[in-house]
């Protein structure tokens, strides 16, 4: 079998790393998009069964241990999930959802995910994005908006940590943009 | 540069993580049109200086469509609606 590796292998996360801001790349988890409208027939009783709560707009159900679910968009949630469970997960959606209109698709390949934290992590969050983060990104609270030029999905599930998803093809440009970003606070 | 609010997620967000989208309502002619009303049905457009009613998508974000309805030239925006709330106005 191939060796596992990341968009970002390689990159030295602790040359980024300083007293106030810390980045470090989650590596283990499988990301699954799942199309569905709430509304739509017989959707709550899959659901139930594969142990899932659709949140609201902007918000998260779950846990990064199970299963975080996160709102993308009315009819559009992005499932992280550990990378070893991802692909029972996928078998039993697909069984529950079977003859429902709705999309289970494996984007595991198509991501990575960082996780920021350290006390100037909102100023360095400041430098690259329109959002307000430090202001508007409250806890169990999920954003998509541009990370500098990148598209990104920005989340928050706990006090400490940012959670920063962006497309593998744009990692090391983030990564780059944080490492600029964060150079006042090495 | 200026905010708008995206009816889907609710808040509102910069210009930049929008993306225009052309004049709303457009009707598509139906398919024994003529080569006029075809023609401006691809290439013709009101293009009006003031109140506009127009498509925008969330691209970086929620990637909806929807219609606000805004000034081009004060950039004001009187309203941010769905389609779907044109359909049950209807």
């Amino acid at each position: 079998m191939a060796k596992f590796e990341t968009a970002l292998e390689g990159h030295d996360f602790n040359a980024l790393a300083g007293n106030g801001f810390q980045v470090s790349e989650e590596r283990n988890y499988g990301y699954v998009v799942l199309r569905i409208r709430p509304n739509t027939a017989g959707a709550a009783e899959a659901l139930t069964q594969l142990g899932i709560q659709l949140p609201n707009a902007l918000g998260i159900t779950g846990a990064l241990d199970t299963k975080l679910v996160k709102w993308l968009s009315p009819d559009e949630y992005l499932i992280t999930l550990p990378l070893s469970q991802k692909d029972a997960f996928i078998k039993d959606a697909k069984a529950a959802l079977h003859g429902i209109f709705a999309a289970v698709v494996d984007n595991s390949g198509g991501y990575s995910l960082l996780k920021l934290s350290g006390e100037h992590v909102y100023e360095v969050l400041a430098k690259n994005c329109v959002y307000d983060c430090s202001k508007f990104l409250s806890e169990g609270k999920v954003i998509s908006t541009l990370f500098s030029k990148a598209a990104a999905v920005i989340y928050r599930i706990d006090a400490n940590n940012v959670y920063l998803m962006v497309r593998w093809s744009f990692a090391d440009y983030v990564f780059q943009a944080l490492a600029i970003s964060s150079r006042e606070f090495r | 540069m200026f905010l708008i609010h995206c009816p889907y997620c609710g808040e509102l967000r910069d210009e930049q993580e929008y993306r225009y989208a052309g004049e709303a309502f457009i009707q598509r002619p139906s398919l024994d049109c003529t080569d006029e009303q075809w023609g401006d049905y691809v290439f013709n457009r009101t293009n009006p200086k003031g109140k506009t009613v127009e498509q925008w998508a969330h691209a970086a974000g929620c990637r909806k469509l929807f219609v606000v309805e805004r000034n081009n030239v004060t950039n004001e925006i009187y309203a941010v609606r769905t389609f779907e709330s044109y359909k049950e106005q209807a």
